[in-house]
């Protein structure tokens, strides 16, 4: 069974634009009478297609005019307003802005925005270097007040200054305030120490009131034995007694307040056995043996003759 | 000379969509360039020869592209996309004037009507004339199908896409139309057609 030719109407339009009926091969005729009833059908769809032609190149052209394009164009802007993106192409229309005076805004708004993030970038920086700096001028001002303060300031508030620079720093030697803490207790100490030494004075003068006639007994008795130069050593020995060591001179390492409160301890002592003495009257005991508190004398320690003697 | 700028001139209808779907007023710019001319002369045949009809639905139809461009389907030809949506335009037109049309149809055809016997030393414009009402007798469909493929000159797979039908259906209507056109119009006998402007 033949299959059935479908209908191919570029062939048949070449056909009829090419060729008249009588013009067409009997293969290309046969095709023709397939689809069309004759000669009569095929010249007048053939005149018909000839006639198109020529009427579509006489057909006046209509046309758009300039108002409809800028009427579609701004419906078109309506329609897309900027959503604040930026394109690269804006550049280019910078460089060169189209007629359209529309375009003219879109890089204007891009280089607008890009001066006002570098402006709000520095202005953001600025104000950041502007604190650092406040807070160092306030740091120098305070250090500057404090170099400036007078000292008398600085004794009166030391315990402030070792709260705000911490327990450790404040005993850190070498320190300002650890020196004037110092410098005042040393300044305390001494006072002391010539109230001590005043009150010891006249504890001495007292002392050597009394035992001015038991001096001479002891040196006396020891006449024979010692010799005028250690007679004259005991005798300034003897004159205070008390002060045999004390009057040695401190060692510069030696703590004073414990020089001073030893001084102290012995100048109490030795006023309670001044009083002691004035009130037996004698410093020996009835045995003969000095009593415990009181500073033997070198006439009454032959030990410390012999020593004496044997040039110590 | 554009730095950064694009030829927009040179770039496929594809990708000016891509462009106008983003928002590039010269994209659109083009597409309108490239196409309403076109577009002016389709409206102008399928919608009675009428010039403000045919530029008011040019303007409606490149209004719905600005508001609606995503509405576009990448996967077919725009060009034949676009087509397609004019001749939808162009039903709507004749469904809503059905009425106006037969009596714009009827005026012509009295007014046009061309004595079949008296055919020599006709011209021209006489021919463009009846051959305007005869397709405006036509269905719309048909006359669509003419009118793309013998005056926008656009193949068979072309019209086929624009309807979204098969090629044998686009075939079938050239057919049918050419043959009643010709059957309607033989008393123009092209030898006789005298040039524009002579009798």
């Amino acid at each position: 069974m033949e299959r059935r030719e479908r209908y191919d109407p570029e062939d048949l339009e070449s056909l009829l634009h090419e060729r008249g009926y009588n013009e067409l091969l009997d293969e290309e005729r046969a095709y023709v009478l397939r689809h069309l009833s004759g000669k009569e059908e095929y010249e007048s769809m053939r005149a018909l297609l000839l006639n198109l032609r020529r009427n579509e190149m006489d057909r006046p052209s209509i046309s758009g005019d300039e108002a409809m394009r800028e009427s579609v164009l701004r419906s078109f802007r309506e329609q897309h307003r900027p959503q604040w993106r930026i394109w690269l192409n804006s550049l280019g229309a910078l460089l060169e802005p189209p007629k359209s005076e529309g375009f003219n805004w879109r890089p204007a708004l891009v280089v607008g925005s890009i001066a006002l993030v570098i402006a709000a970038g520095v202005f953001v920086i600025q104000r950041a270097g502007m604190e650092g700096n406040v807070q160092v001028a306030e740091l120098e001002r305070k250090e500057a007040k404090e170099r400036t303060a007078p000292p008398a300031e600085r004794l009166a508030e030391p315990d402030a200054d070792a709260v705000t620079r911490g327990s450790g720093e404040a005993e850190a030697p070498g320190s300002l305030s650890a020196g004037t803490l110092q410098l005042s207790e040393i300044q305390e100490d001494m006072e002391m120490e010539d109230m001590v030494e005043s009150e010891l004075k006249s504890t001495d003068a007292a002392m050597d009131d009394v035992n001015e006639e038991e001096i001479l007994t002891d040196l006396k008795l020891n006449e024979t034995e010692a010799t005028s130069v250690d007679k004259e050593r005991s005798a300034s020995l003897s004159v205070d007694p008390s002060f045999s060591y004390t009057a040695a001179p401190v060692p510069v390492a030696v703590d004073e307040l414990d020089r001073v409160r030893l001084e102290r301890s012995s100048s109490q002592k030795q006023k309670a056995s001044a009083r002691e003495l004035t009130a037996t009257g004698s410093v020996l005991k009835k045995d003969g043996t000095v009593p415990a508190g009181i500073s033997r004398t070198l006439a009454q320690d032959p030990e410390l003759l012999e020593l004496m003697a044997a040039g110590w | 000379m554009a730095l950064f700028g694009t030829e927009y001139g040179k770039l496929g209808d594809d990708r000016l969509m891509e462009l106008v779907v983003r928002g590039d007023e010269r994209a659109f710019a083009a597409i309108y360039d490239r196409y309403h001319q076109r577009l002016l002369s389709y409206f102008h045949r399928m919608l009675w020869q009428d010039r403000e009809k045919a530029r008011d639905h040019l303007q409606d139809l490149f209004t719905k592209l600005a508001q609606r461009p995503e509405s576009y389907d990448p996967s077919r030809p725009f060009h034949t996309w676009l087509f397609s949506v004019a001749n939808n335009m162009c039903k709507n037109a004749y469904r809503h004037a059905e009425v106006v049309k037969a009596a714009a149809i009827h005026i012509r055809n009295g007014e046009d009507r061309v004595d079949p016997r008296g055919g020599i030393g006709v011209d021209h414009e006489r021919f463009r004339d009846r051959l305007d009402a005869e397709l405006d007798r036509l269905d719309p469909d048909h006359k669509a199908t003419f009118v793309m493929r013998y005056h926008e000159d656009m193949a068979i797979k072309e019209i086929a896409a624009a309807f979204g039908c098969s090629e044998g259906t686009v075939k079938s209507r050239l057919f049918y139309t050419l043959k009643k056109l010709a059957e309607r119009l033989k008393e123009f006998d092209p030898n006789t057609l005298a040039p524009h402007g002579k009798a």
